[in-house]
């Protein structure tokens, strides 16, 4: 035998004895065939005279199956090569109905119940045929060579064995695929707990690192701002929010706002000290007093409310603008600036007359008071005159202009309201330093008398509170009665702001047009509200 | 060279389901010849009819249910069925009491449960009980066997006998039953029954003409010539033994007790293994594959069931004979049998 060739001579399966056998061959036998020889030739050696719908089967007539080619090699396996005719071996009849005889099972070698089986393949309940045990099925065919009704019950086998197996197959694929998808959502899951439990640890980890860089930064800046690089400083610190930004991939992105808005504030708080150091700076110029830094403040306080007094003029003028007609009188004009002129004599007077009351007041107290006292009263005085006549000039001059430019036209009214507001500045410039003087006066006298000092500083005060009043006056009169002129008021009240000014220089174009002037008006009124603010971030 | 594809096996053998159907019928052969011996040839009348009638049902049937007729015809099941049928009822029965059982058993039993192998009842006796409820009179109108007859009826008054209910010269079956004293005779069982209810007994009863030795006067030889048939049919492998092997035994076994208990009103073993139809129900009725439980053990508890309940009915029951009785209500059990008498797998466990 081949098989102990491999012990005895070392030889390798590489030959079987193979019958070729059938009703087709004329030369039946058993041959010894090398592996791989064609089936073909075997057959041709041996004789083989084909039949129509001839069939070879490779092994036995109840396990082999039929080839569908003979041009294919031998293998180990291939034993029997049968070539029947068809009395020897028939075609199978029709496949009748079961008659449940058990023919099948009294020939099943493995103790199945075929027709059962059979029963239960053919409405493919695979449950139950596992249950009944098909994989013990060897495929013997013995059940199918007995049955009577002619039933291909192995081909029934064979394919229900199929569909198990691919229900298993799938089965198994499905529940891969399930546990795939499961570890998948799972680390899905927990990929974004631990993202968010990272967005929730984060925050309160850094907070301290922030509180303490944002300690630094303070220190940091209250170290600049001392040294006076405020801007720089405001700078750095924007730059190192940047910085952060970029740097802390989960900075959030609202840090860097808190971050502007605090330096903003930081900015304006510094603002505010650098403000507060500069009036501190001139009451640190002079000898440390508590009274002197009140006089100080007491006058910032009244340049503030006086800021706002004429920011309130200024807006009932813009709002009284579109009331009055745009198409003005000349005369009008004319008899209104004569009025303004007569009111302004008048607060002119009042003036001499305060002026007169406090010179006249400091020499009643002079005997009492010290020289120098009385030198620093005279020096207030004639400041407040001069502040007067400066006063006095300009609101000649903007009674006389009027009345000269009125019958010409417009413009020259614009024109001559403008040298007015420059007038009127310069005049709130002398009333100004006739205070700043009068605060410098207790500068002067703090070595001899403090109650003397202040008495002189409230008279110079009061002075200067009426001279600023008459000023209002002037001011008021002037924009309600000069309708042309309408931002005097507001020019003269702190900025010459150049839209404002392109505003005023529209008026006249736009007197015929209510709209237009409505939207100026607004726009005027808007600016006078923030000039407001800003005196009163200021205050 | 194109070669013909087959799934395994490529062989075959040679077993076929007329051929089987055929073996049957052809079993019942000593039988039928006893029957005609003891009973006249109307039995062969009926025969003839219930296959005719059959064949027509089961040709109509498969066409109204648009299958192919041949087949279904040449299976030789329904042959099978009018034969048992035929065999069954009295011999000179009118013609519409096998119409009417053939119609039954094929077109409803089988045909409407699914055709041959979906019939959860057996054809023949679930027919022959609708008769011998709905037809007691002309299903019980047994002949006395021929020599006891008063007047000797031949083929043509026989013929004339199923198709007018008259005979040639005017007689009726009534009259043509009566014995030679004149009294129309019941069956062997019947007569027992009869004899032991109005206090005879056994041996008494037994007396009487229509009995011989052993059992009822030719209803023993033609039990004789169905045990021939049937172990022919074990012989040819056409049958498994379990059934009939198991329903003699109970019987057997129940009979033997019950005599053994009351010998007077007891008729012994003997009497009832050849009496009535004994012998062809547990070769011919309680076979029938289609209906019969499928495993081996199952066949066993099957056939001892069936038996048992014979016994049950003959002597305490309403019903001289009681095979049809038995089989069918058996044959409920079928499906539950089966399934708690599985065969143990080979190389698995016990069965649970």
């Amino acid at each position: 035998m081949p098989y102990s060739k491999a012990v005895y001579e070392g030889k390798p399966l590489i030959e079987r004895i193979v019958t070729v056998t059938g009703n087709t061959i004329h030369k039946p036998g058993n041959v010894w065939a090398l592996l791989g020889t064609e089936i073909k030739h075997l057959l041709d050696c041996q004789g083989f005279s084909p039949v129509p719908q001839q069939s070879v089967v490779m092994g036995g007539p109840m396990m082999g199956f039929t080839l569908p080619t003979v041009r294919i090699g031998i293998v180990k396996t291939t034993n029997c090569i049968l070539a029947p005719d068809h009395k020897e071996l028939a075609e199978p009849g029709p496949e009748k109905a079961c008659i449940r005889c058990s023919a099948c099972a009294d020939a099943c070698p493995a103790s199945l119940l075929p027709q059962q089986l059979q029963w239960f393949a053919k409405s493919k309940e695979y449950d139950k045929l596992q249950e009944h045990n098909l994989f013990d099925c060897i495929e013997c065919g013995a059940c199918a060579y007995v049955c009577p009704s002619e039933i291909p019950l192995v081909q029934y086998y064979r394919i229900a064995k199929v569909e198990i197996k691919e229900q298993q197959a799938d089965k198994i694929k499905a529940d891969r695929a399930k546990e795939r998808f499961d570890a998948r959502k799972e680390r899905l899951e927990r990929e974004q707990e631990e993202r968010q439990n990272r967005h929730k640890r984060k925050p309160a980890a850094k907070s301290a690192d922030e509180k303490q860089k944002v300690a630094e930064a303070l220190a940091r800046v209250k170290n600049k701002s001392d040294n006076g690089d405020e801007k720089s400083a405001v700078a750095a610190a924007i730059a190192r929010a940047k910085a952060k930004k970029q740097e802390g991939e989960e900075l959030e992105p609202d840090n860097s706002e808190v971050a502007k808005e605090r330096a903003l504030r930081k900015e304006q708080a510094r603002k505010y000290k650098e403000q507060k150091s500069q009036t501190d700076e001139s009451a640190e110029t002079a000898p440390v007093d508590d009274k002197k830094s009140a006089v100080a403040a007491a006058i910032a306080r009244a340049k503030a409310k006086k800021a706002a007094q004429v920011l309130d003029n200024a807006e009932q003028t813009v709002s009284e603008e579109p009331q009055t007609d745009a198409p003005v009188d000349d005369k009008k004009s004319a008899v209104a600036a004569a009025i303004s002129r007569a009111k302004a004599k008048k607060a002119a007077q009042a003036l001499d007359n305060a002026e007169q009351t406090t010179s006249e007041e400091p020499q009643t107290d002079a005997p009492v008071d010290d020289k120098k006292a009385a030198v620093a009263a005279a020096i207030a005085r004639a400041k407040a005159k001069k502040a007067a006549k400066a006063l006095e000039n300009a609101e000649q001059t903007v009674s006389e202009e009027p009345q000269s430019d009125a019958p010409v036209d417009d413009k020259k009214a614009a024109v001559a309201a403008a040298i007015a507001r420059a007038k009127a500045k310069k005049a709130a410039k002398a009333l100004e330093e006739a205070e700043q003087a009068t605060s410098e006066e207790p500068q002067s006298d703090t070595p001899v008398d403090d109650k003397k000092a202040a008495v002189a500083a409230a008279i110079a005060r009061a002075k200067a509170k009426k001279a600023a009043k008459a000023l209002e006056d002037t001011e008021q009169t002037q924009p309600q009665e000069l309708q042309v002129d309408s931002t005097a008021p507001k020019s003269a009240e702190s900025n010459t702001d150049d839209s404002s000014d392109l505003i005023n220089a529209d008026k006249p174009k736009s007197a015929d047009d209510k709209k237009k002037a409505a939207v100026a008006a607004a726009i005027a009124r808007a600016k006078a509200k923030k000039l407001q603010k800003e005196g009163n971030n200021q205050s | 060279m194109k070669l013909t594809m087959a799934s395994s096996p490529h062989n075959h053998s040679h077993k076929s389901l007329t051929r089987l159907m055929l073996s049957v019928i052809a079993a019942c052969i000593p039988g039928l010849i006893a029957q005609v011996f003891f009973f006249g040839t109307g039995v062969l009348i009926q025969l003839v009819l219930a296959l005719v009638v059959v064949s027509v049902f089961e040709a109509a049937i498969m066409l109204i249910r648009k299958r192919p007729v041949w087949p279904a015809l040449s299976d030789g099941s329904a042959w099978l069925t009018a034969v048992l049928l035929a065999l069954s009822i009295p011999p000179l029965a009118p013609w519409w009491i096998i119409v009417i059982g053939c119609l039954f058993s094929i077109v409803i039993v089988k045909q409407l449960y699914g055709g041959l192998g979906f019939n959860l009842f057996n054809p023949a006796m679930a027919a022959y009980v609708l008769l011998l409820v709905s037809f007691p009179v002309q299903m019980t109108a047994w002949l006395p066997v021929t020599d006891l007859i008063n007047t000797p009826i031949g083929f043509a008054d026989q013929l004339r006998l199923i198709f007018t209910d008259f005979t040639a010269s005017g007689f009726s079956l009534d009259q043509v039953r009566a014995g030679v004293d004149g009294l129309t005779m019941a069956t062997p069982l019947d007569t027992v029954k009869t004899d032991i209810a109005h206090g005879l007994t056994v041996t008494e009863s037994m007396q009487k003409p229509i009995f011989n030795e052993w059992a009822g006067l030719g209803w023993a030889w033609v039990n004789l010539g169905y045990l021939v048939g049937g172990l022919y049919l074990l012989k040819a492998k056409i049958i498994n033994w379990h059934i009939p092997v198991s329903f003699i035994a109970t019987l057997a076994v129940c009979s033997a007790i019950g005599y053994i208990a009351s010998p007077g009103t007891e008729p012994g073993t003997l009497f009832h293994l050849l009496s009535g139809a004994t012998m062809m129900g547990a070769f011919f009725i309680a076979t029938d594959p289609v209906s019969a439980a499928t495993t081996n053990k199952g066949r066993l508890i099957y056939g001892a069931l069936i038996g048992l309940l014979i016994y049950l009915i003959r002597t305490f029951g309403g019903f001289p004979d009681a095979i049809a009785f038995s089989v069918l209500l058996i044959n409920i059990a079928v499906p539950l049998i089966d399934y708690y008498t599985q065969p143990r797998t080979y190389g698995h466990g016990a069965v649970k």
